[in-house]
């Protein structure tokens, strides 16, 4: 029973099978296990929630989309100058200006200024320290 | 060896740099030693492997200890491991203690970290010989007992852990079967359409980011992305170093270090539960229990030396196993990838200069962060005020640079980064736990050829069970960290019953 016999062709697939069919059985009995509990909660009224009570859902939403259109703008403008590493240090320092001030808060004078000196400064540090000293591949 | 030709000035200026690093981000909450050390990975692209280990165990080292100043000024740990910190080292802040408390802290973790380097020195090249005799079976239920005695100590329940890193195994396996562990090059888990990027599977790197990284920033936008204010806590009073405090807590100090290395040699386990531990016990054999948790140093020197204990302790597996023992060590194997070396049974013998050099850098670490916190008390409370809307970009572009030059240029790398950011931030909200996670992604591939090979060798599931008398004891390793985690889920619940 113990005797196993394993077709070179199909190995690929033998140690998935495994633990698909692990994750499979184990996530079903925690859906047995908490299930109940939950619809419990449902029903006497409490709510389920995903985000926190005052969290900043609309600022989750920007920071996706923004890290998005970043990796994105990215790609497509260092297409334009390949090897060179603009796509990178042009987005960066957009992607680095809009998240600050995304990121900041309150927004004061001096605050900004930090802002935006540093949205400046540290992308054209990253690209002359990696891409130009140390020769790493940039986007 | 020369000790001149292990190190060199660029190695210590790294340390330096990493440990400066680390404390920056053990003493921002939010951000841990396990972020600071992924952040910094693209960094050591440009050294040599000695240079670039220098400055990530500096990170680690100082990510650690740099928990302490949050928890002590604020109440909020700095990292998971300073938790126990906050019991003592808080009261004693606003009794106008804060100076004394984090030199006490400074103090213990110093001591913590040397004890640990020692059992490090000592106990890893011994436990590589041991290992260097395992076949693939012994190698296979060597993972299989790390990977439940990770889901034995998640925050959640075993099951919630090991559904955590059965996943994190899942996920690794997407690609090709290599031909190179003996596969058949075929692939598996790719729909067709991604067949071109996903050949090769998930590179480790970004999956490691972006879980550590992005998704604490995701998370840190949730709530806001605040910076605490302390301004209650008065750090003008001079703090004496008191000689005899340390000739009572001398007990405590070895009792609490020993107990943080050796839970970081648990595959998985965290700082956390290395400081818990030793906190209970430092309460246990206290002259003054009623007196823990009211500003007592016993607590606070318990936990600091429990939890840089822990970093010595968890590169013991990493260096001698390739199991790495907590979430850091795991983003350290990406240090090693990078540079093509192997961790694993024949890593010590096989490059005695690298190891010369973790350890001495593991040394120097604990002394460099010594000095640094300890003479510098206004300067770090200064840290946990550096604004977060100015690191969080820094941290993303650091990210996206270690990502693209993952594979020396790949856009999917960067995509990764994203994709396991999101995966990591509503994973956490459904119960994910990420330590299992990743230590089943890390271990995934070599748990399959370990698996498949030993089955094609013998043709039956038995071996697993007959090979040899250390897979016997390793099955009672196993079955004891699940028979153990039952009860204390059942004792949990009881508890909580009656409250």
């Amino acid at each position: 029973m113990l005797n196993v016999l394993i077709d070179f062709e199909e190995s690929h697939l033998f140690f998935p099978r495994i633990i698909l069919g692990l994750l499979v059985m184990m996530t079903l009995v925690l859906v047995i296990r908490f299930l109940p509990a939950k619809i419990q909660m449902i029903r006497s009224g409490e709510s389920v929630r995903f985000f926190f009570v005052d969290s900043e859902k609309a600022k989750v939403g920007l920071t996706l989309a923004l890290l998005f259109l970043y990796f994105w703008a990215m790609d497509w403008v260092g297409a334009f100058f390949p090897n060179r590493g603009y796509g990178f240090l042009f987005c960066s320092i957009a992607f680095m200006l809009v998240s600050s001030f995304l990121f900041m808060g309150q927004r004061t004078k001096k605050k900004m200024i930090a802002g935006v000196v540093n949205s400046l400064l540290t992308p054209i540090l990253a690209w002359v320290l990696f891409g130009q000293i140390f020769h790493i591949t940039l986007p | 060896m020369d000790f001149m030709q292990i190190v060199s000035p660029a190695f210590f200026i790294l340390l330096v740099t990493g440990v400066l690093g680390g404390i920056v981000f053990g003493a921002i909450p939010g951000m841990t030693a396990t972020m600071a050390v992924a952040v910094f990975l693209p960094v050591t692209y440009a050294f040599e492997i000695k240079e670039a280990l220098a400055l990530l165990i500096g990170l680690y080292v100082g990510g650690i200890s740099g928990g302490l100043v949050p928890a002590i000024l604020l109440n909020i740990p700095g990292t998971p491991s300073s938790i126990t910190t906050t019991f003592d080292g808080y009261p004693m802040a606003q009794r106008g203690e804060g100076a004394t408390a984090l030199r006490i802290g400074v103090t213990a973790s110093l001591f913590g970290g040397l004890v640990s380097f020692l059992i490090l020195a000592l106990f890893a090249p011994l436990l590589a010989d041991v290992a260097i005799q395992f076949s693939y079976v012994e190698k296979f239920l060597l993972i299989l007992f790390a990977l439940t005695v990770i889901a034995a100590l998640s925050k959640g329940s075993m099951l919630v852990g090991l559904t955590s890193g059965t996943l994190g195994i899942l996920i690794s396996l997407v690609g090709t079967y290599s031909i190179s562990v003996g596969g058949n090059g075929k692939l598996r888990l790719v729909p067709s359409i991604l067949a071109p990027i996903l050949k090769n599977g998930f590179s480790l790197l970004p999956v490691l980011i972006g879980l550590f990284a992005i998704a604490t920033m995701i998370r840190e936008v949730e709530t806001g992305m605040k910076n605490p204010s302390f301004d209650d806590v008065d750090l003008t009073k001079k703090a004496r170093f008191d000689w005899r405090l340390w000739k009572e807590q001398i007990g405590n100090l070895i009792r609490s270090s020993f107990i943080g290395t050796f839970v970081g040699m648990l595959p998985g386990v965290g700082g956390s539960a290395a400081s818990i531990l030793s906190y209970s016990q430092a309460k246990n054999y206290s002259k003054k229990k009623d007196a823990m948790g009211t500003g007592e140093p016993t607590g606070l020197i318990a936990s600091e030396a429990a939890n840089n204990g822990l970093t010595g302790g968890a590169l013991i597996p990493l260096l001698s196993l390739g199991i790495p023992g907590d979430s850091t060590t795991a983003v350290l194997i990406g240090a090693f990838t990078l540079q093509g070396v192997q961790v694993g049974p024949l890593f010590i013998g096989n490059h005695p200069e690298t190891w010369k050099g973790i350890l001495t850098a593991l040394f120097f670490a604990n002394l460099v962060m010594f000095v640094v916190m300890f003479f510098s008390i206004r300067g770090l409370a200064k840290i946990v005020r550096v604004p977060k809307y100015i690191l969080y970009p820094i941290i993303v572009v650091m990210c996206v640079i270690g990502a693209y030059a993952t594979n020396y240029g790949v856009m999917f790398d960067i995509w990764t980064l994203l994709v396991f950011g999101i995966i990591g931030y509503v994973g956490v909200k459904f119960g994910l736990e990420v330590p299992p996670f990743i230590i089943g992604f890390i271990l995934g591939k070599s748990a399959e050829t370990y698996f498949v090979k030993s089955l094609e060798s013998y043709g039956t599931f038995a071996i697993f069970f007959t090979k040899s008398p250390i897979v016997v004891v390793l099955w009672g390793l196993i079955l004891l960290s699940v028979v153990l985690s039952i009860r204390n889920s059942r004792r949990l619940r009881v508890k909580t019953k009656r409250r």
